[in-house]
């Protein structure tokens, strides 16, 4: 069961952390954060709050100008191994087949092609594609898309788990299911998750805890605990509980919208 | 039957328009009286072409021989030079200017120096064929090297990729698309340069050289139908190496590229 | 390239001109003397070679006969037997192989005079190459016009091939390789290249029995509707050869490097010098050759040569390309003595 394990060593540390791009605005000021492992955190809040930099910066993509990031007591860059990273877009190879993209982070780390072949399969079975192992992504919907980025980012077992915004473009109906598979996938395969989401809904499913951003500079509004345990199931989101901690969410953010 | 018919059917609007040309061609050729050594007629044409069919075979040959290894060169080393220029803005500054100015020399200019250097014949064919189809390459592949999505290049950080690493996954079939399009222009660029090539450069034994040197060759002798049959051939070669490197492109993307729908 | 835009513009040129002018251009009423107006195209650009037509402008001679001759430099592109069957020109000057070669493709020219008794065309290479007759060019890479009949008689007659270029009209690849041959007039690349420190031999084509004559000729129409206009025209050239040989060139000359500055005085000295040593215009005397003849027998033999090597596309009659009766009686061929 992958609860939050308590009174142990945070796995993520961010210590008043500030982002400038050249001698653009601040995106982000004074960020302070601590993440246990086997938490999942979401991230939310209005445009332009830094949220997508934020996670772009525990990922080591981009330098914080101000502050630091610990990852498990390294920085973000010498932390890639334990870290993996689920874009916006699923950005895939075009070039490549479905198996050949999920494969990829495998080969590049230099596993001989029996291993390669065996853990591939299996994510593919996981996020349910083995069925479209041949295909190429122009072949693939969107969902379907998005399901080999995700068996891509975890066949390398990552323990921390990054994702910008996976599910934006997808339908409502896509997005709750794949929602419940990523935290199915967490049930079997523990990771701690970073999340970055518009959707309120989303990231009450998902998350242990909620960071509400404030926009320009992006700053820690608010941070809300989500009591529920896991695993969680779909009917969840009918649940009074939950709706009421939805529109507490919902609240938070409109507040954090006003500035 | 029916797509079969379909097809057929389509056939008919050009192939009257061929009808009526041909007709025009005989009428204009009547009506203002117009001598062989001039204008010749198709069958003019048609028997000067099966008279003179083997030196005319030779003579494609001879051309194709030139096209193809300039075009293999020029695709090659456009290659090999753009992989150079896209690895690093340094170098592409450098060395693009020089490559642009190699690029706006005439042919006509290059080819007697050619003739001085490396002789007469096929390598100095193969030079200016070269000369005339490298560029595309090069300038479309660089091209391609340098625009790699920068979402991918993230996610190659993101697996700890090596320099070398990420230009063979990533750089190299990303940029595969647009060297395909320049090897394309090439391709229509070769012929083309290989006939010039001839014309300026080539040669020809006991008679029979290229398409080039059989244009000259008919045309002092005043054997203008076999004049017009020689450029009958050119077309035929172009239509040939031009279908060869269309096929070629399609082959190598077509699983993943050239017919990708968008959906979303 | 150069030979394939003037395939490109003759034939539109020609499209366009057909049918043009045959009959000369009336002349204008009024005149004391009438002048016809007559347009000679020459096969290059204005050279010691064209000499004695100059020389017949220059000095009057045209005139005396009533015409009004212009003359047209010729170049790398000219096409002169083409100007003249369309009637885009009167006159042009060639030579006679190459008549007959236009005639037995249906274009209807006509031989009138000879202005070189003997073609200047030669084989030039470098002295060091240890040439020393034709049998020694057997195998060699040379450039030369591709298509001349003197090539294919060389094959026939002597079993001599070459690995063939086509003439870039420059020098320079003669200029740096030692082994190189081109095909040239005696009359004009060897001063060049001697000039720019090489040391040319030459072979002279007439030595190995390839014999044209360099003619001025006219199309089939224009002689039969202006035989007059064509005899004039012959005896003013006649004339004027004679005179730019032995007599006083110095109007033509002027005329000449006018037109092309690079023919300076040192260099058409050289140029006539060369015509007379090797008797070009004049001729051989013991065998009865003058300035302006061209012998039925010779020409005669010679279509037969153009014949037996094949390179006629239909049969060419004496008849068809020579009629003497435009000569000057005291100029036409005497019969052979028994």
């Amino acid at each position: 069961m992958a609860t939050v394990a308590p009174n142990q060593p945070p796995v993520v540390k961010i210590e008043g952390v500030c982002k400038r791009f050249g001698t653009g605005p601040v995106v982000l000021d004074g960020i302070d954060l601590s993440v246990s492992k086997g938490e999942f955190v979401s991230l939310i809040g209005p445009s332009g709050c830094g949220k997508s930099t934020l996670l772009r910066l525990i990922a080591g993509l981009t330098d914080a100008t101000a502050g630091a990031i610990n990852v498990e007591g390294m920085t973000p860059e010498n932390a890639r191994e334990l870290m993996f990273f689920v874009f916006q877009d699923a950005n895939l190879l075009p070039w490549r087949r479905v198996a050949e993209n999920v494969e990829l982070p495998l080969l590049l780390r230099g596993d001989v092609e029996e291993k390669r072949r065996e853990r591939v399969a299996h994510m593919l079975d996981v996020v349910g594609l083995s069925a479209a192992a041949t295909r190429y992504p122009w072949q693939l919907s969107g969902g379907m898309k998005m399901r080999v980025s995700i068996a891509r980012a975890l066949s390398v077992a990552p323990d921390i788990l990054l994702l910008d915004e996976p599910f934006g473009a997808l339908d409502e109906m896509t997005r709750d299911k794949l929602n419940e598979d990523l935290l199915a996938i967490r049930e079997r395969d523990p990771f701690t998750g970073f999340f970055v989401t518009h959707s309120v809904t989303e990231a009450v499913f998902l998350s242990s805890r909620i960071v509400v951003l404030s926009a320009n500079p992006g700053r820690v509004a608010t941070v809300i605990d989500v009591p529920f345990g896991y695993p969680r199931a779909g009917e969840l989101r009918e649940t009074p509980e939950f709706l009421k901690l939805l529109g507490e969410t919902t609240h938070a953010l409109r507040a954090v919208r006003k500035h | 039957m029916n797509p079969m018919k379909r097809r057929l059917l389509a056939l008919i609007p050009p192939a009257l328009t061929g009808v009526v040309l041909i007709a025009l061609w005989y009428a204009v050729k009547r009506i203002f009286e117009i001598p062989t050594f001039v204008l010749p007629s198709p069958d003019e044409i048609l028997t000067a072409a099966w008279v003179e069919r083997s030196v005319l075979w030779s003579a494609m040959m001879v051309t194709v021989r030139g096209a193809l290894l300039g075009f293999l060169a020029a695709v090659g080393v456009g290659f090999v030079l753009a992989m150079a220029l896209g690895f690093s803005p340094r170098i592409k500054a450098s060395f693009y200017p020089y490559i642009l100015v190699m690029q706006m020399m005439p042919v006509t200019i290059l080819a007697p120096v050619f003739v001085l250097w490396l002789g007469q014949g096929l390598p100095s064919i193969v030079a200016i064929t070269f000369m005339i189809g490298f560029f595309p390459v090069v300038a479309n592949t660089t091209m391609g090297f340098i625009s790699v999505d920068r979402n991918l290049q993230e996610l190659f950080l993101m697996c700890k990729a090596t320099r070398s690493q990420e230009v063979r996954y990533l750089r190299i079939p990303g940029a595969m698309p647009y060297f395909l399009t320049g090897m394309k222009i090439a391709g229509t660029l070769a012929p083309i340069g290989a006939i010039v090539g001839d014309f300026l450069a080539g040669g020809a034994q006991n008679g029979v050289g290229g398409i080039g040197y059989m244009t000259i060759s008919y045309f002092s002798q005043l054997k203008t139908p076999a004049l017009f049959a020689t450029g009958l051939t050119a077309c035929l070669m172009g239509f040939i190496f031009v279908g060869g490197v269309n096929w070629l492109h399609w082959r190598l993307l077509h699983a993943w590229h050239d017919s990708m729908v968008k959906k979303e | 390239m150069k030979q394939f835009t003037a395939t490109f513009v003759a034939i539109l040129t020609l499209v366009t001109l057909s049918g043009c002018g045959e009959k000369a251009s009336a002349p204008t009423q009024g005149a004391a003397r009438p002048l016809t107006k007559i347009t000679l195209q020459t096969d290059w650009y204005s050279q010691p070679e064209h000499g004695g037509f100059y020389q017949a402008v220059a000095k009057g001679y045209y005139r005396e006969a009533g015409l009004d001759v212009t003359i047209n430099q010729g170049g790398p592109n000219g096409i002169p037997r083409q100007k003249v069957a369309t009637g885009a020109v009167e006159f042009a000057i060639g030579r006679t192989d190459e008549l007959v070669i236009a005639v037995g493709q249906g274009v209807p020219l006509v031989a009138v005079g000879a202005l070189m008794q003997h073609d200047p065309q030669a084989i030039m290479f470098h002295k060091d190459s240890g040439i020393r007759s034709f049998k020694d060019l057997q195998g060699r890479g040379m450039m030369a016009e591709p298509g001349a009949a003197w090539l294919k008689i060389l094959e026939k007659t002597m079993g001599i091939t070459f690995s063939l270029m086509p003439l870039d009209y420059g020098l320079s690849r003669f200029l740096t390789d030692k082994k190189f041959i081109q095909q040239c007039f005696i009359t004009n690349e060897p001063y060049y290249v001697r000039q720019q420190g090489a040391d040319p031999g030459t072979l002279l084509l007439s030595d190995a029995g390839i014999m044209p004559y360099r003619i001025w000729y006219t199309s089939r129409s224009f002689l039969a509707k202006n035989p007059d206009v064509v005899r004039a025209f012959t005896a003013a050239s006649i004339r004027g050869w004679l005179d730019y040989i032995d007599g006083d060139r110095k109007d033509a000359d002027a005329a000449i490097s006018a037109l092309n500055p690079k023919m300076t005085p040192e260099f058409i000295a050289y140029s006539v010098g060369a015509m007379r040593e090797n008797k070009l215009v004049k001729g051989d005397p013991a065998k009865g050759e003058k300035v302006g003849q061209i012998d039925p027998v010779r020409f005669g033999a010679e279509i037969a040569q153009l014949t037996s090597i094949g390179v006629l596309g239909q049969p060419v009659k004496l008849a068809d390309v020579f009629d003497e009766k435009f000569l000057p009686e005291d100029v036409r061929a005497k019969p052979a003595a028994k």
